[in-house]
C-alpha cells in the first residue's frame, strides 16, 4: 500500500513543503526511513509505533518505508511525524486517501497519542499556502499562529484520536484559541514611558534618531560617557515606522522559527541590543549541523543596536559588512547552506577616544586617540551614513523633541519614501545607490552647486557623497518636501565626518 | 636606493663642540645637505612643542613656519606629531628648506604618521640623525636629538609645551648654549602654553606676530604676520555670516547652538554655514564648526 501525505520542514528560518510518502508491503516487518532525515527523525520511529498504541490503532505488521521527498534536501525536527502516521493510517485504511488531497499535516507525536506543537509552525504554512496547499492539519497549540496566515484553512489537533474522530464520525473540530502563555505581556506598564521629551541638550542626537527612524540610515553617534547616546538609542523605538503586513509576516514566521511559538502577530520593530562580548557566530549566525541565527537575523526589519562599539570584536564587527550590503547573510557549511534574512538598521555608539572625555578637556594625543579609531575597520564604518560626535548643548536648555511630533513626521517621510522609491524597487532612502539617487531624487542646481564644492571642500570619498545626497532626500522627506533644496543638502553636512 | 652621507661635525660648525662632546658626525639623508652648511646658520630656525598641542597652537606654529620660510629663512625640528609636523608643514608650504632631526636612524621613519612629510622634506630639504641608519625610535634618543636641533639653529622658537616635556630641555639646553628664546605667549589655563608662558616671565623673546621671528634673524621684512592669508572676502560677510561669525568666534559650535545664539532659522545657518565653509573661514570638525 502506499501513501503521500504534505508537510514541511525548515531550512534557515523559511519553511519547505515536503513529502511524506509512506510504502507498506508484505515482507519481513521493519520500519526504514530515508532522504535525508536527521537525528530527531529517525527517531521518529518509536513516537509513532507509541502514539498509535496508545491510541489503540494496530501496528501495521509489514515491511515499512517512509521517503522524504525530494530526497536532496536536508530535512530536520519531528514536524512530519503527524503525516508520518496520518500515511500509515491511510495505508491502513482507516483515513481516506482522497481526504488529504492539497492537505498539509505538522505535527509531533507525544508518546500517549497527543499532538505536540512544532517550532517554526507559520514559516511552515506560509511555504505550504504558496505551494498551493488549501487546508492544514496543525497542533492546536499553534493553531493560533497559523491562522495568522491568510488564504489557507486552518484545524486544530489536540491527539491522534481526536483527529480520527473529526475525519470519520464527523466531530466536531476543536476551536482555535488564542494561549495565553506570553506573560511578560503582562507585567504592566512603566510608570514612566520612555520619550524624547526627556533629553534635553541634544538636538542633534534626536534629528539623528528621526533620520534614522525614517530613512533606515546606518548610524554611529560618538560622544563622552554620560552626553545620551544611550538614552537616545532606548528612545529610538518609540518613534519607529510600524511594520508593512507583508513584514509583519515575515518576521512574525522568523520569530516562530527562533522562539518555537508566537502567541500573536508582531507589528514593531525589534531592537535588539547584544552585549560587546557578542561572538561572530552569536551575531551572524552559523552553527556546524544546523543553521541557527544570529542577532542580525533576529534585527530583521529592525534594529541592531551595538553599544560601545570598540569593545566589539573587530572580528564580529567585520563580518557585519555581508549583511549591511546585501541585506541577508549567507551561511555555508560543508553540509548546508542557508541564506537568513538579515535587513537591518545598524546604529552603534562609541566613545571618541580613549580617556572619553569632551574635546576640550581630552588628555588623548593624537596617536592615542587615531589607534583608537582604528579598531573600528574603514569599511565598516564607510557604511555608516550618519556618523556624529554629540555635545552637550549648553543652550539647548528646553526639550526640543517629542514622541508624537516626531512619530507623525517619520510616518509621512516614509510614506513618502515608499511611493517614491518604488519606482526603482527598494523601500528605504538609505537603500537608495548612487544611480538611483540620480534617477528619482535629483538635486536642483542651487543644491547641487552646494553639494558638489562641499564634497570637495571636505574631501568626501564617493560613499561619503553618496550618503549626504541619501541624508539630504530624507532631510527634505522629512519636512514633507517633494524637492531637495539647497537648505536640505546642507544640513545632511551636520551629520556626517569624514574619519581617518 | 637610499642616499645617506655621514657629514664631519667640523664642516658644521663650533656649537656642537660645547654641547655634545662625544658627536662626531651626522648622518644626512635628502637632496639638500648644504642647509646643513655653517654659512647657513643665521638662517636656521628651530621650532620646537609639544606633541599634543592645541589647534590654535598647530595653526599658529604653521603660520610662523611659513613666515620665516618666505623670508628665506630654514626650519629645524624634530618631525614628531603636533608642533614640530606643523612647523616642517610651514616650510614645506613656502620654500620647502627645512632640516627634520631624527630620533632614529634617517631612514628610520617615526612617527609613521609623517611619513607622506618625511618623503616630501627629503626631496626639499634634508632629515639628519647622530643614530646609525637603522637604528629604531626609543625614548631616550629623543633628548639628544633635541641637542642637535638646538646646535643647528640660531634661534629656537617655542610655540606650545608643557612644563615636563620635550619642549622644556630644548629651551634649557638653548639657554646654556646662549642662544635666543622666543616664545608664543598663551591663555593662563592653557595646558599648553604653560612652558611659553614661564620662558616668557624669565625673559625670553615674545611673539606677537610672525615677524618678530624675523626682526631676530636680522631681516627687515614687510610680512604682514598673521594676516597674511586672512581671505579678502571678510570685509563682506553680510548680516547672517557675520553674525554665525561672531559666535564662532567665542566658541565651537553645531548648528543647533548657532541658531538658537543668533536667533536665526535652522535654514538661514545652513546656508551661511555653507558659504563660510566654501570660503575656507570656518571648517566642520568632530561635529561642531569652528573658525581656521
Amino acid at each position: 500500500m502506499f501513501a503521500s501525505i504534505t508537510s514541511a520542514t525548515t531550512t534557515g528560518v523559511l519553511g519547505q513543503p515536503i513529502r511524506v510518502e509512506v510504502h507498506t508491503s508484505s515482507g519481513f516487518p521493519g520500519f526504514t526511513v530515508v532522504g535525508m532525515p536527521d537525528v530527531a527523525m529517525k527517531e521518529s520511529k518509536e513516537r509513532v509505533r507509541a502514539a498509535m498504541s496508545s491510541s489503540g490503532l494496530k501496528w501495521p505488521e509489514s515491511r515499512i518505508t517512509i521517503n522524504l521527498a525530494p530526497a536532496t534536501i536536508r530535512k530536520t525536527g519531528t514536524g512530519c511525524e503527524l503525516a508520518t502516521l496520518v500515511g500509515l493510517l491511510v495505508c491502513s485504511k482507516i483515513l481516506e486517501a482522497k481526504r488529504f488531497e492539497n492537505v498539509g499535516v505538522i505535527g509531533e507525536l507525544g508518546l500517549d497519542g497527543t499532538i505536540r506543537e512544532v517550532p517554526g509552525t507559520i514559516a511552515r504554512v506560509l511555504a505550504l499556502r504558496d505551494s498551493g496547499i488549501e487546508e492544514v492539519f496543525v497542533p492546536s497549540t499553534n493553531a493560533y499562529e497559523a491562522s495568522l496566515v491568510s488564504g489557507i484553512k486552518i484545524f486544530p489537533i489536540e491527539s491522534v484520536r481526536g483527529l480520527i474522530g473529526c475525519l470519520t464520525t464527523g466531530e466536531s473540530w476543536p476551536v482555535i484559541e488564542k494561549p495565553i502563555v506570553n506573560f511578560d505581556k503582562y507585567v504592566g506598564e512603566k510608570l514612566i514611558e520612555d520619550d524624547f521629551s526627556q533629553i534635553i541638550g541634544q538636538p542633534l542626537g534626536c534629528e539623528a534618531m528621526m533620520l534614522l527612524a525614517a530613512g533606515g540610515h546606518h548610524t554611529l553617534l560618538m560622544g563622552s560617557p554620560g552626553i545620551g547616546k544611550t538614552m537616545l538609542a532606548e528612545r529610538l523605538p518609540g518613534i519607529l515606522t510600524p511594520l508593512m503586513e507583508e513584514e509583519s509576516h515575515e518576521i512574525t514566521a522568523i520569530k516562530s522559527i527562533l522562539d518555537g511559538a508566537v502567541y500573536e502577530i508582531i507589528s514593531t520593530r525589534s531592537f535588539r541590543r547584544p552585549h560587546h562580548s557578542a561572538t561572530l557566530t552569536s551575531l551572524i549566525g552559523g552553527g556546524s549541523s544546523s543553521v541557527s541565527a544570529g542577532e542580525v537575523t533576529r534585527a530583521h526589519k529592525g534594529i541592531l543596536f551595538l553599544d560601545e562599539l570598540g569593545e566589539f570584536s573587530s572580528h564580529a564587527l567585520d563580518a557585519l559588512r555581508q549583511p549591511l550590503e546585501q541585506g541577508k547573510v549567507n551561511i555555508t557549511r560543508a553540509n548546508f547552506h542557508a541564506s537568513l534574512p538579515a535587513q537591518f538598521t545598524l546604529l552603534a555608539c562609541s566613545n571618541p577616544c580613549p580617556c572619553a572625555r569632551e574635546r576640550d578637556k581630552c588628555i588623548c594625543t593624537d596617536n592615542a586617540r587615531a589607534k583608537y579609531m582604528k579598531r573600528l575597520s574603514g569599511p565598516l564604518l564607510d557604511r555608516f551614513d550618519i556618523r556624529l560626535e554629540l555635545y552637550k548643548s549648553k543652550y539647548a536648555t528646553e526639550p526640543t523633541h517629542n514622541n508624537a511630533q516626531m512619530r507623525e513626521k517619520i510616518y509621512s517621510a516614509f510614506q513618502r519614501q515608499i511611493v517614491r522609491n518604488e519606482k526603482v524597487g527598494v523601500l528605504n532612502n538609505a537603500s537608495l545607490s548612487s544611480p538611483m539617487l540620480k534617477a528619482i531624487c535629483p538635486l536642483n542646481s542651487a543644491a547641487e552647486k552646494l553639494f558638489t564644492e562641499r564634497v570637495i571642500k571636505r574631501e568626501f570619498s564617493a560613499r561619503g557623497a553618496t550618503a549626504i545626497w541619501r541624508l539630504a532626500r530624507t532631510m527634505a522627506d522629512l519636512s514633507d518636501t517633494e524637492n531637495i533644496e539647497d537648505e536640505h543638502v546642507s544640513r545632511a553636512f551636520d551629520f556626517r565626518e569624514e574619519i581617518g | 636606493m637610499k642616499n645617506i652621507e655621514s657629514v664631519d661635525l667640523k664642516s658644521i660648525g663650533k656649537e656642537f663642540n660645547s654641547c655634545t662632546s662625544k658627536l662626531e658626525e651626522l648622518f644626512v639623508m635628502g637632496r639638500h645637505a648644504e642647509l646643513l652648511d655653517e654659512l647657513n646658520h643665521k638662517l636656521r630656525v628651530g621650532i620646537v612643542g609639544t606633541r599634543n598641542a592645541t589647534p590654535a597652537g598647530l595653526s599658529d606654529t604653521r603660520k610662523i613656519a611659513q613666515v620665516i620660510s618666505e623670508a628665506g629663512g630654514i626650519i629645524v625640528s624634530g618631525m614628531a606629531l603636533g608642533v614640530d609636523g606643523a612647523a616642517h608643514q610651514g616650510a614645506l608650504d613656502k620654500s620647502g628648506k627645512t632640516i627634520a632631526v631624527l630620533g632614529s636612524g634617517v631612514d628610520v621613519v617615526y612617527p609613521y604618521a609623517h611619513k607622506k612629510m618625511y618623503n616630501e622634506i627629503l626631496e626639499k630639504g634634508c632629515v639628519v640623525s647622530q643614530f646609525t641608519p637603522g637604528t629604531p625610535a626609543v625614548t631616550w634618543h629623543f633628548p639628544i636629538r633635541n641637542k642637535i636641533i638646538v646646535a643647528l639653529s640660531d634661534i629656537l622658537v617655542v610655540t606650545e609645551g608643557t612644563l615636563k616635556g620635550g619642549a622644556r630641555i630644548s629651551v634649557d639646553l638653548a639657554l646654556d648654549m646662549g642662544k635666543t628664546v622666543l616664545a608664543l605667549p598663551g591663555p593662563r589655563r592653557s595646558y599648553a602654553s604653560e612652558l611659553c608662558n614661564a620662558v616668557i616671565k624669565d625673559g625670553a623673546g615674545v611673539i606677537t606676530d610672525p615677524s618678530d621671528v624675523l626682526h631676530e634673524m636680522g631681516i627687515d621684512s614687510d610680512q604682514l604676520g598673521w594676516e597674511l592669508t586672512k581671505p579678502s572676502h571678510e570685509y563682506s560677510l553680510n548680516g547672517i555670516n557675520k553674525k554665525v561669525m561672531d559666535v564662532l568666534v567665542h566658541q565651537n559650535a553645531d548648528s543647533h547652538d548657532i541658531s538658537i545664539l543668533t536667533n536665526l532659522s535652522a535654514s538661514a545657518i545652513a546656508s551661511s554655514l555653507a558659504f563660510l565653509e566654501k570660503n575656507s573661514l570656518i571648517s566642520y570638525k568632530r561635529g561642531r564648526y569652528q573658525i581656521m
